[in-house]
């Protein structure tokens, strides 16, 4: 494995990931709130998302390639073994975390700031910007709380990707591969790009979260 | 009008309000006083809509308050909870997200937010971080985006309590020009004596989640004496 090889597995981690968890957030954090605000199935609703929250990604994976394999019911789409069906697995994988950890965010606001925005907003859209606004720190903790589950995570990719060398290979299906191949220098150093990377990826949301602190 | 009718109150086994009634006028000020722990604010949460009685009725002009209705009847209410909270905004945005969230246009709401900020004092520090203010400072601003949003009903716990006599007063005055010009219907909770002189056209004393006294305008001040005591 050369160093093109290397930058091509790592962005592709990268674009995998990101993607995922920013759709995951942009879904899971209004879902969050709405649950977590709303009276009806309040208690259903949150008990069946931090259920979903344990999915095993193998599961997930297995679920996921029957749908997409050519024979499936999805398999039309095209997604199997593809780096978008991948972000399909970690954003399914993710969308748990951002939603059941935006709704343990919103439940604990204080209950002042929570009817504050109760008695403002009547518009529904304002009502979510408002807490969302409150809870920022913790939304936050809730992507990168995804992020690094989804930066970690290789039991559903390497299902639905297949790990194909230049095309759907990680840094985690590369290290799967590597170990298996008995190259054990090469998956060590695929494990320390792997937390160089997640490393990065925490400075970047310590820097914001410092910066939204001095507010 | 507001008016209530009968309200019961539990938590558990504590019961907080055991079938009060109140009407306020338009036009009016009611201040409701009584000992801590009388049900002063599970009254004005409830009549915020952000509670609901176990029994008994509240109505807004004639409607009467339920689930289904709360939000449009809310947006008639500015309710300002005790140590006047705020949000994780600037002074400024704390006023105008407020009107913005209740569908004023974002000109209109410029505006009004800065009349708002200048009649309490607070226009200066119009770009600091709400929660950085004093005490003091965030009641007044919860106070101005309760006049900024233009209710037809306001209801206060405690408006003026951590104010200084200077800024209580003028808070007083903004108050009872506000109810006098746009005939609102306001219903204050008070421990201040003196809020209650100024303030009240009619006053109801809450003992152990009972209306144990009402008076037309402020009680004399033997009563207010031993209310107070």
């Amino acid at each position: 494995m050369d160093a093109a090889e290397l930058l091509l597995i790592t962005g592709l981690t990268l674009r995998v990931s990101l993607t995922a968890v920013a759709l995951s957030s942009a879904l899971g954090i209004p879902a969050g709130i709405l649950i977590a605000t709303g009276q009806r199935r309040r208690k259903a609703l949150t008990l069946a998302v931090n259920t979903a929250m344990g999915t095993p990604p193998v599961l997930l994976g297995l679920v996921l390639y029957l749908l997409l394999s050519r024979r499936g019911p999805l398999g039309f789409l095209g997604l199997l073994f593809t780096p978008e069906g991948m972000i399909l697995s970690q954003f399914l994988l993710t969308l748990p975390i951002t939603t059941g950890l935006t709704i343990s965010a919103i439940e604990s606001l204080p209950r002042e700031t929570r009817e504050l925005i109760e008695s403002l907003a009547t518009r529904p859209a304002f009502k979510m910007l408002l807490l969302a606004n409150e809870a920022k720190l913790q939304l936050l903790a809730a992507s990168l709380t995804a992020l690094a589950r989804a930066v970690s995570e290789v039991g559903s990719v390497i299902i639905v990707g297949g790990n194909i060398r230049y095309y759907t290979r990680v840094l985690t299906t590369a290290i799967v591969y590597h170990t298996n191949a008995g190259e054990f220098e090469a998956a060590l150093w695929l494990g320390a790009v792997l937390a160089l990377v997640y490393l990065s990826l925490n400075a970047v949301v310590l820097a914001v979260r410092t910066a939204v602190m001095r507010e | 009008m507001i008016e209530a009718g009968g309200l019961v109150k539990s938590y558990g086994d504590l019961q907080v309000l055991r079938g009060v009634d109140l009407r306020v006028e338009r036009g009016e000020i009611a201040c409701v006083v009584g000992p801590n722990g009388a049900g002063k604010t599970t009254l004005l949460r409830i009549l915020a809509l952000l509670e609901w009685p176990d029994r008994g009725v509240v109505t807004y002009d004639g409607v009467q308050a339920t689930r289904d209705n709360a939000a449009s009847l809310r947006a008639r209410i500015a309710y300002v909870p005790q140590r006047g909270h705020v949000l994780s905004l600037s002074v400024r945005n704390n006023v105008l997200f407020a009107l913005l969230a209740r569908g004023i246009p974002a000109e209109e709401a410029s505006l009004r937010a800065d009349e708002a900020l200048r009649a309490v004092g607070l226009y200066g520090l119009r770009d600091k971080h709400a929660p950085a203010l004093s005490g003091g400072q965030k009641q007044l601003l919860a106070l101005a985006r309760a006049f900024a949003l233009q209710p037809e009903y306001l209801l206060l716990d405690e408006p003026t309590a951590s104010l200084d006599p200077e800024n209580a007063g003028r808070a007083r005055k903004l108050l009872r020009e506000y109810v006098r010009a746009r005939r609102a219907a306001a219903v204050v909770v008070s421990h201040s004596m003196s809020e209650v002189r100024e303030l009240a056209d009619k006053t109801i004393v809450l003992v152990n989640g009972r209306v144990v006294a009402a008076y037309a305008g402020a009680p004399d001040d033997a009563a207010l004496s031993r209310l107070f005591a």
